[in-house]
């Protein structure tokens, strides 16, 4: 038998690709999958219809954040089984985190972490001055869609790879100054743990 | 005569194989499980002071050895073999890291799920005839 390449070649995608695919899952979950198409092209109906508009966008608010965020959190944890293969192990909350600034973020995002704050209570923010996946958002668009809605994949993308590495944690994103985003991780500290801070 | 078992984060045995196949009585498999389920305390201890993803061998039960590899995701591959036979166990645990993962990422596949493909089986009898 031949002898096969047990690890194929890494296949290239076009960038922008990814990121269409991006823009595109948040606004299904957004504008509702049922009919999507945007609200300004359906008919202005009369006031039953808004009211239902309203309570449905409410609920695809919740549905973006679970379904994207699930999404997310898988990605992550198969990203981080693939890309963590030649590291050692990391002993503390502290090394996982920064094995996620640097290692990961390089790998995932194409640079590192600009600023890492932790408050030494479990909480790190970490600041990236400019996420590549977001560069290209407008800030003033009057639609339904907000800059972090499309940041809801990416925090679970962060959530999902820090639980493979056995940190329980949230992951919270905010972009109030796009495209420098925040995102906050919180662990969940146990009464006793067994790794340190 | 060699037993692997891959056990998930959660403690649950994902894999098993026997190397050769059907070698072992029905009394001596439960006793290489348990040997192998025993081994697993040895892990933890063992897998705090090396910085190493192989953990040489953590355990030793009659005549065999357990030699162990810990995944940056908390999967353990066990391996119970013989005490003489760890001389190529660094490469073939690495080679198994590699089919593990090609497995970990199947978007199907769920976390804690034992592996059912039998495409992976094969290829880890014949990585275990080439090593072991």
């Amino acid at each position: 038998m031949s002898e096969k390449r047990v690890t194929p070649a890494r296949k290239e995608v076009m960038e922008s690709s990814l990121e269409l695919l991006l823009i595109e899952i948040v606004r299904w979950f957004v504008y509702g999958w049922k009919n999507g198409r945007d609200p300004q092209k359906t008919d202005a109906g009369n006031g039953s219809a808004d009211v239902d508009q309203i309570a449905g966008s409410l609920n695809r608010k919740l549905a973006l954040t679970n379904a994207v965020h699930g999404m997310g959190y898988d990605v992550g944890q198969r990203l981080i089984e693939r890309l963590s293969t030649d590291h050692l192990k990391m002993e503390t909350n502290l090394e996982v985190v920064k094995y996620i600034c640097k290692d990961f973020w390089e790998e995932t995002f194409k640079k590192q972490i600009d600023v890492l704050k932790t408050n030494n209570k479990g909480r790190f923010v970490l600041q990236d001055n400019n996420f590549r996946w977001i560069r290209k958002a407008s800030r003033n668009d009057p639609s339904q869609l907000k800059v972090e809605d499309f940041l809801t994949f990416p925090a679970g993308i962060v959530c999902g790879a820090m639980n493979r590495l056995g940190v329980d944690c949230t992951v919270s994103a905010d972009a109030a100054s796009a495209p420098m985003c925040i995102f906050t991780v919180e662990i969940a500290q146990p009464p006793n743990n067994s790794r340190q801070q | 005569m060699t037993v692997l078992m891959i056990i998930s984060p959660k403690n649950r045995p994902v894999f098993e194989a026997v190397i050769p196949a059907n070698s072992l009585s029905e009394r001596q498999l439960i006793l290489s499980q348990l040997a192998i389920f025993a081994a697993l305390d040895m892990v933890d201890e063992a897998m705090w002071s090396s910085k190493d993803l192989y953990l040489k061998v953590v355990d030793r039960f009659n005549d065999q050895s357990v030699s162990a590899f810990v995944t940056p995701g908390n999967h353990r591959f066990m391996l119970l073999h013989d005490a003489r036979q760890d001389d190529g166990l660094k490469a073939f645990f690495n080679k198994l890291y590699e089919f593990f993962i090609k497995i970990a990422l199947n978007p199907f596949y769920d976390d804690e799920e034992p592996i059912r493909s039998k495409a992976f089986s094969d290829r880890v009898r014949h990585l275990a005839q080439e090593y072991l």
